[in-house]
């Protein structure tokens, strides 16, 4: 990109102009009327450039701007080079490529030129020669995006002329760079062509002597989109595409779209023909062809395979399509099939489509991972790397719910984010109401219903999935509760014997499930009506979830009883249970007698059921207690807390472990974690040394340890769904924290009283308020409405 | 201090709470079913889990004087038994840190 290109001028060009303008109203981005910023060289700073080369590159006829312009364009002793590739044929230009274009734009006769990228970097590295090949290519390359190009007429083109070719020293990009100059330029060249910059690409191919793909790509393109059929497999095997198994599976993919396009066109006996002589043929080896590559066999290619014959059966193109899943000769279908097919061809030989966009996007990916404190809603840039801000992360405790009157063990944003329950010692469930004000976006906390019925402290609590109604289980009582009035509809307390530790409703809403440390799975409808009981498990139940596309059970519990050496039923799934051990930090106890065995001993597992078949598909075994188990929103991965303070994320589909996030303290009782921020990047806990943890869930790091909840543990931690920057906590003080990003500081706001308490000051703030204010804030029941002073409000109760 | 599991033993027989089922202790930590307790017969056992100790106090038994606590059901709070803590004749001394469960008060509990 050393050579600059400048148009030469003369008025005899001036048709062109109108060409020209023609041309960017349907093709580039520029609006019509703004000036391309141009860059220049100067010769007399960089001695390597040969401007002796440029100038013999000068071109008669092809300018196009005034004369003023071309004067100041000239002057100063820059290189005047023609702009525009050099005449690459009009038979490029058939391809649509307008060959033999200027650079840039030109959008009216006085208008800057558009011109080359960073010519420093070039010119400092290398030489400047004149061009010697002109062979480009100027066929559209894969992507859809490329505006029609209208064909320059001819005389035009042919007054384009040869750039100079650059050869910078080395094979890559800079001279400690990794990345490989070919690949780059012909990515740009990929980049260039899908945007509708042909003629930039034109000269980039010249300039670099690198041509975005071969004439043999662009026939076998060709061919593929034009039906040629006949040339497409050969097309493939110029491409070199040699082994069977590939040749194979192009054939069926070609002879398929053949197969629809006849029968499309409604030519029956040569879709009969196809059928019978080349998909059938094929069919036989479909059990091959799915063992080559599920990637090129895609679902949709082998699902026509069966369903071919009936097809022919279709009444009309609009049933065939339906039937077949296919859009058509005329929409995308030849495309997929282009795509497909390329899967099997050399990426070196054709660039697979959008590669440079794909590699920023991955990079994009890479750095939100890297982000801790994402919230997703940053608009992201390439001049920088994404990195959001801390300040808009909730690492400030905005409000403090007091209601509950001993610790408080667990609590659960409604799927909506509109309600949060929470479950504590004194037996208690509390649903509060978290409205959003509309003009301030402020949330407007009210305690809405104290749930007090339990006579036991409250183990577990589950929302239904559509919101209506709240489980709660207390030792073996489970009760099921009308979450609007509070109403409870039914108690259970027959069929468990022993505490219920596991909630879960089913993913359609039709009823919810139960576990309990009696070792037992029982099944309700949505009226809390026994449906059926699982075979006694071998485990008592510590805490159950569902996946939410409700396929799987997955239960955290502990063996009641040793299981011997020669009961154990798969050695292998022992043996690799160890090793996973080994690495997610629990250790097995050393081996003791039988005598005086304690909690510590007994071994835990992590069981996952099909909930259909209630079979059981995988189980780990681990040591030392489990706390807690959530699943991700994609249902794949489970999220287990220990007690000696990991935290640890298994793929449930791999059955692997995944990820350990470290630094909470050991403990001894049970503290929930959970997936936060708006994509479920964090990884939050709870943790007896009375912080909320914070993890990167990708890279393991430890970002955040936020206090408030002191003295005593945090219990639980809940992220409100839909929310990028909104979770609640609760602790041993017996309040419900909910955190958010500090509040933006406005000009005046050092003179305005802050809206919520400050982080560190709360928990004192809020009991004196709280005094001052239990008159007026006494709800019903009795117990005081905590919320943010500035937003209490009378809690409605009943 | 959060939320803690009761404890569950492994064992051929577990003894538990006769009222909520919580597990106490097992046959293989059983000493004794020779004893007497406030309900009838008791049992002597080397090791009870959840079970709240109230406070000591001396108390004369059939066998001497020995100071003992109540032990009481963690989870539903029923006097189940009492533990050992000193026994003041020599041969009674096996029996410290030691608890007596009433047959009354416990069940065979899964
Ligand atoms: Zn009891």
């Amino acid at each position: 990109m050393t050579t600059q290109i400048f148009p030469e001028l003369a008025e005899s060009a001036r048709p062109a102009i109108r060409r020209r303008r023609a041309l960017s109203v349907t093709s580039t981005y520029p609006s019509a009327d703004k000036p391309v910023k141009r860059r220049r060289i100067d010769t007399s700073n960089h001695p390597n450039l040969e401007a002796s080369s440029l100038h013999s590159n000068q071109h008669p006829l092809s300018g196009i701007a005034d004369a003023a312009e071309a004067m100041r364009l000239t002057q100063a002793g820059e290189a005047s080079e023609p702009q525009g590739t050099q005449s690459s044929s009009s038979s490029d230009v058939g391809n649509g490529a307008a060959a033999g274009a200027t650079t840039g734009t030109y959008t009216s006769p006085s208008a800057f030129i558009a011109s080359m990228d960073d010519p420093l970097v070039n010119v400092k590295n290398g030489h400047v020669k004149a061009l010697s090949n002109g062979s480009t290519n100027g066929s559209l390359t894969n992507g859809s995006l490329s505006p029609r190009i209208e064909t320059l007429a001819e005389p035009y083109a042919r007054h384009a002329k040869a750039v100079a070719r650059v050869f910078p020293p080395g094979t890559t990009l800079y001279p400690d760079s990794m990345t490989d100059r070919e690949e780059f330029v012909r990515l740009l060249l990929q980049t260039l062509k899908d945007v509708g910059y042909l003629e930039t690409a034109n000269v980039l191919e010249q300039e670099s002597g690198y041509s975005y793909e071969t004439a043999h790509v662009a026939a076998f393109r060709n061919a593929v989109m034009n039906g040629k059929w006949d040339l497409v497999e050969n097309g493939l095997v110029v491409l070199g595409v040699r082994d069977d198994d590939s040749l194979r599976a192009a054939r069926f993919m070609i002879s398929q779209q053949k197969y629809l396009e006849y029968l499309e066109a409604n030519k029956r006996a040569e879709a009969l023909l196809t059928l019978r002589q080349e998909i059938a043929p094929l069919d036989i080896e479909q059990g091959r062809l799915h063992n080559l590559s599920r990637q090129v066999t895609s679902s949709l290619v082998l699902g026509l395979c069966s369903s071919a014959p009936s097809l022919i059966m279709a009444s009309g193109p609009e049933e065939l399509r339906r039937q077949a899943h296919w859009d058509g000769s005329n929409g995308s279908s030849r495309q997929r099939l282009l795509s497909h097919l390329q899967q099997l061809v050399p990426s070196s030989a054709m660039v697979p489509s959008r590669r440079l966009d794909t590699l920023l996007q991955q990079a994009r990916e890479h750095q939100i991972q890297m982000c801790n404190y994402h919230i997703g809603s940053q608009t992201h840039s390439l001049y920088h790397d994404h990195s959001c801000s801390r300040k808009q992360f909730p690492s400030m405790n905005t409000h403090i719910l007091e209601g509950h009157r001993d610790e408080v063990w667990q609590l659960q944003w409604s799927h909506r984010g509109d309600k949060l329950a929470s479950s504590s010692k004194d037996s208690t469930v509390i649903i509060w109401k978290i409205a959003r004000i509309e003009a301030t976006r402020e949330l407007d906390c009210t305690l809405q219903h104290v749930l007090r019925d339990h006579s036991f402290h409250i183990n577990a609590i589950s929302w239904s999935p559509d919101d209506s109604y709240l489980l709660s289980s207390a030792e073996h009582e489970i009760k099921l509760w009308h979450a609007e009035t509070g109403a409870c509809l039914k108690t259970i307390n027959q069929q468990h014997s022993q505490t219920v530790n596991g909630l879960c409703w089913l993913a359609d809403s039709s009823g919810f499930v139960t576990g309990g440390m009696d070792r037992r799975i029982i099944q309700w409808d949505i009226k809390g009506n026994f449906v059926l009981q699982w075979p006694q498990l071998d485990i008592r139940i510590l805490e159950l979830a569902i996946t939410p596309n409700g396929r799987r059970l997955v239960a955290i519990g502990q063996l009641a009883q040793p299981i011997s050496i020669s009961n154990e039923h798969t050695p292998s799934a022992h043996s690799l249970a160890t090793t996973l051990q080994a690495s997610a930090g629990v250790h097995a106890p050393t081996v003791s007698g039988n005598e005086n065995r304690t909690s510590v001993d007994i071994e835990r597992r992590i069981v996952v059921y099909d909930l259909e078949t209630r079979q059981e598909i995988w189980w780990q075994s681990v040591w030392g207690e489990l706390q807690s188990v959530k699943i991700s929103e994609d249902s794949r991965f489970a999220l287990i807390n220990h007690q000696q303070g990991d935290v640890a994320l298994w793929d449930l589909v791999e059955e692997r472990l995944i990820q350990r996030y470290v630094g909470r303290p050991r403990g001894m009782c049970v503290v929930r974690s959970c997936f936060g921020g708006i994509d479920g990047g964090l990884i939050l806990s709870g943790s007896e040394d009375g912080h909320v943890y914070v993890w990167n869930r990708r890279t393991g790091t430890l970002f955040e340890m936020l206090s408030g909840h002191e003295p005593g543990g945090v219990n639980s931690v809940d992220w409100c769904p839909g929310e990028s920057a909104l979770f609640a906590s609760c602790g041993d003080d017996g309040t419900i924290r909910l955190w958010g990003p500090e509040p933006e500081l406005t000009a005046d706001s050092n003179m305005v009283e802050q809206p919520g308490p400050i982080v560190h000051d709360a928990s004192e703030r809020e009991t004196q308020n709280g005094k001052q204010l239990v008159g007026g804030l006494r709800t019903n029941d009795g117990y005081l409405l905590g919320a943010s002073p500035s937003r209490m409000k009378e809690a409605s109760t009943r | 201090m959060g939320m803690t599991h009761l404890e569950f033993l492994y064992g051929t027989r577990i003894f538990g709470c006769k009222t909520c089922n919580a597990h106490f202790s097992t046959t293989e930590d059983m000493m004794s079913r020779a004893f007497n307790g406030q309900y009838g017969r008791a049992y002597l056992f080397a090791k009870v889990v959840n079970v709240r100790q109230g406070e000591p106090n001396d108390r004369p038994m059939t066998t001497g004087l020995h100071t003992v606590r109540d032990i009481f059901c963690i989870k539903c709070n029923t006097q189940v038994g009492w533990k050992y803590d000193k026994a003041y004749d020599e041969a009674q001394k096996y029996k410290e840190g030691k608890f007596i469960l009433e047959r009354e008060m416990i069940k065979t509990v899964d």
